[in-house]
């Protein structure tokens, strides 16, 4: 016996001429559950994370505003840095340039001029000042190179009044040089080196930065 | 049995003789097309004879009445039809109605409307009947020319008062029919084939009703009553009352007439049609969800733009931010080279101005000391300078240090009181051998013990004057 499949009734033959149809939106419905519709969801979650975090015209200008405010900061300390390094390096053009031996020389015609006999003459690796000037010589080192830089102790003889001369030219006459210190050499009677010396002559001791 | 009033209605009554036309709305027809019916002209042509009388399409109500229509009451044994229905019951009657209707049950169509029961058990039936190729006839006529067949019906019944409770009666030439709808709702009728030749058929017309016949009636044609009906009947004679007694029936027909009427078959649905309708189907499904597809990735779009156009600004904001905080860093990088520049500055300045300050010291020493003090000793120290000296009065040395100290702080010393030690070789104690501490300050120092230095000397005046 033939096993019937189909019964041909009227029920049938709708679904018959809809099953196409039905199986395309199935299939469109499936695929749009799993593909545009999740997507669609996981945008819109999005959204709303983003829109919680949103952030308005108004605060975009404010962080606008503190940024113009900081380069204006910015730029003004720019021009500080630079004002102030013309202050340094003018301050050290002094040192540079000159020859330590005709600053020498220079010092040496300005003692003969006020009649200030140099009896001793050398190098140092520093001078004793205080601290604070310590602290000036210390930057000074550090902004000029070894050789251009160095202390000398000069051992005078002289009256008062020539010292105070000889003080007073040196650093406005011969540039780049700076008495640093002063020492008075004490007449303690023991000295036999100071037995030549005139009543109004005394022992003086400069200390000179070049 | 028609649901729209507002659609047109068109009627066709086909008589032996003649066939009619009218057509209208709302229960009022306004044209009525009249012509005389050729001699053995089958229904179908008569029916086309109708349409054609006027240039008007039929309309989508058309309702054929036709006294062609084989109408009648019978009785069946309920127990022969138990449990039919529809079909069933349709193909049932028609059986039962073939003796009497003389048409092939196999090729014919019948209407139904069951009639108040006979007791004890007997269910009465009143049928209209038409064979199958005549209303195939009669709805492809209606078709070709525009219109749409609703039902055909046999006129008897038609025109009743639709008053419930009030019975008429009708009598035409071959039949003789009563109507009444009862008091429980349900209709009674009994229609009677008339004969010429005998009256018996009026006993059983009367013993079918069931009671006296009513009063008042129609008479179609010009047959008369028999002799034994003492009713009042209104004679269909003139073209006016034919025109009053179809407007009747047409107003009659939105009501739920209790008439038998049988409607053309619903045409069977053809494989090409059905593929049609498939493939439509499967057209619109696949442009609608093509469609939906559009505007769902409209939607995305929209979404994705929506939620770049949040985030811009956002991404300016945080970029805003980056370049203020790398801008802060580099200004307190810069302060901090700034700082360390300017105390550079300040301590070069320290060493470069002033230095004459020297001689100015040596000067004023020369200025301020007086005969009765020596300066033995000057020796730099850790805090300056450090001046050592002998004195003839006690009070010399610090006369020394107050005489100095404003032209000291001046070139960059604070001047700090001497200590005295007395080699008491004379009779007051002296002489005093004195050290005098010359300290290094810094600007800032300097400034602020100036200015409270001249504010001292200020406050000094002032003292002074009101002293």
């Amino acid at each position: 016996m033939a096993i019937q499949t189909s019964s041909n009734s009227r029920r049938e033959r709708w679904v018959k001429a809809l099953l196409p149809a039905v199986a395309v939106l199935a299939v469109y419905l499936v695929y749009h559950a799993l593909g545009p519709n999740r997507k669609l969801k996981e945008l819109n979650e999005e959204l709303g994370d983003v829109a919680k975090n949103a952030v308005t015209p108004d605060m975009v200008a404010n962080s606008l505003i503190q940024k113009k405010q900081a380069q204006t900061s910015f730029e003004e300390l720019q021009t500080q840095i630079r004002s102030t390094e013309e202050g340094i390096n003018a301050s050290i053009a002094i040192f540079t340039g000159a020859s330590q031996t005709e600053q020498m020389m220079a010092v040496g015609d300005l003692c003969r001029q006020y009649s200030v006999g140099i009896v001793k003459q050398q190098d140092l690796a520093g001078v004793e000042v205080s601290a604070l000037r310590e602290k000036s010589l210390r930057t000074l080192k550090q902004l000029l190179a070894p050789s251009e830089l160095s202390f000398r102790q000069l051992d005078l003889v002289g009256r008062y009044s020539d010292i105070t001369q000889l003080l007073k030219q040196i650093p406005e006459t011969v540039q780049g040089v700076l008495p640093v210190g002063i020492e008075l050499v004490a007449l303690d009677g023991q000295r036999t080196d100071l037995e030549t010396l005139s009543p109004d002559q005394r022992m003086w001791r400069v200390y000179l930065v070049m | 049995m028609l649901r729209s009033p507002k659609r047109p209605i068109t009627l066709l009554v086909i008589t032996r003789d003649q066939v009619l036309r009218a057509d209208g709305k709302n229960g009022n027809l306004r044209t009525f097309f009249q012509s005389d019916r050729p001699a053995r002209t089958p229904l179908p042509a008569a029916v086309e004879l109708a349409i054609s009388l006027s240039k008007e399409k039929p309309a989508q109500q058309t309702i054929v009445i036709a006294d062609e229509i084989w109408t009648g009451v019978i009785d069946v044994d309920e127990r022969s039809i138990a449990g039919l229905e529809g079909d069933e019951l349709d193909q049932m009657l028609r059986f039962e109605t073939e003796t009497l209707s003389n048409l092939d049950p196999m090729n014919s169509q019948i209407g139904i409307l069951e009639l108040a029961p006979v007791p004890p058990d007997t269910r009465r039936f009143w049928c209209s009947a038409i064979a199958s190729e005549v209303l195939a006839g009669i709805n492809a006529a209606v078709m070709l020319r525009g219109g749409k067949c609703q039902f055909c019906t046999h006129p008897a019944g038609m025109a009743n008062p639709e008053m419930r409770g009030i019975p008429w009666v009708e009598f035409t030439e071959n039949l003789a029919g009563a109507y009444m709808i009862g008091g429980d709702g349900l209709p009674r009728a009994s229609i009677a084939p008339r004969s010429k030749t005998s009256n018996r058929w009026y006993k059983a017309f009367e013993l079918n009703f069931g009671s006296e016949l009513p009063d008042e009636g129609w008479q179609l044609d010009s047959s008369a009553p028999p002799e034994a009906y003492t009713g009042n009947l209104q004679r269909i004679d003139t073209e006016e009352k034919i025109q009053h007694w179809i407007n009747i029936l047409a107003s009659r027909l939105y009501h739920t007439t209790p008439i038998p009427v049988v409607a053309p078959p619903v045409p069977e649905t053809t494989a090409a049609f059905m593929t049609q309708v498939g493939v439509i189907a499967a057209t619109v499904i696949t442009m609608a969800s093509v469609g939906h597809f559009l505007w769902t990735k409209y939607e995305i779009q929209s979404v994705e733009q929506e939620i770049v156009s949040l985030r811009e600004p956002r991404d300016e904001k945080l970029a805003l931010e980056r370049d203020i905080a790398k801008l802060t860093k580099q200004i307190a990088e810069n302060t901090v080279s700034l700082t360390e520049q300017v105390i550079q500055r300040r301590e070069l300045q320290l060493l470069t101005e002033r230095s004459d300050r020297y001689a100015d010291l040596l000067k004023q020493l020369a200025i301020t000391c007086d005969q009765d003090i020596v300066v033995d000793d000057i020796k730099p120290s850790v805090k300056g300078i450090r001046l050592s000296g002998r004195a003839l009065k006690s009070e010399s040395p610090n006369m020394l240090a107050i005489a100095l100290g404003p032209k000291a702080l001046q070139m960059g010393w604070s001047v700090s009181p001497p200590s005295l030690t007395g080699e008491n070789k004379l009779v007051n104690g002296g002489p005093w051998k004195f050290h005098l501490e010359l300290a290094d300050i810094t600007p800032e120092a300097h400034l602020t013990e100036t200015f409270q230095s001249t504010l001292a000397n200020q406050a000094f005046g002032k003292e002074g004057k009101s002293n």
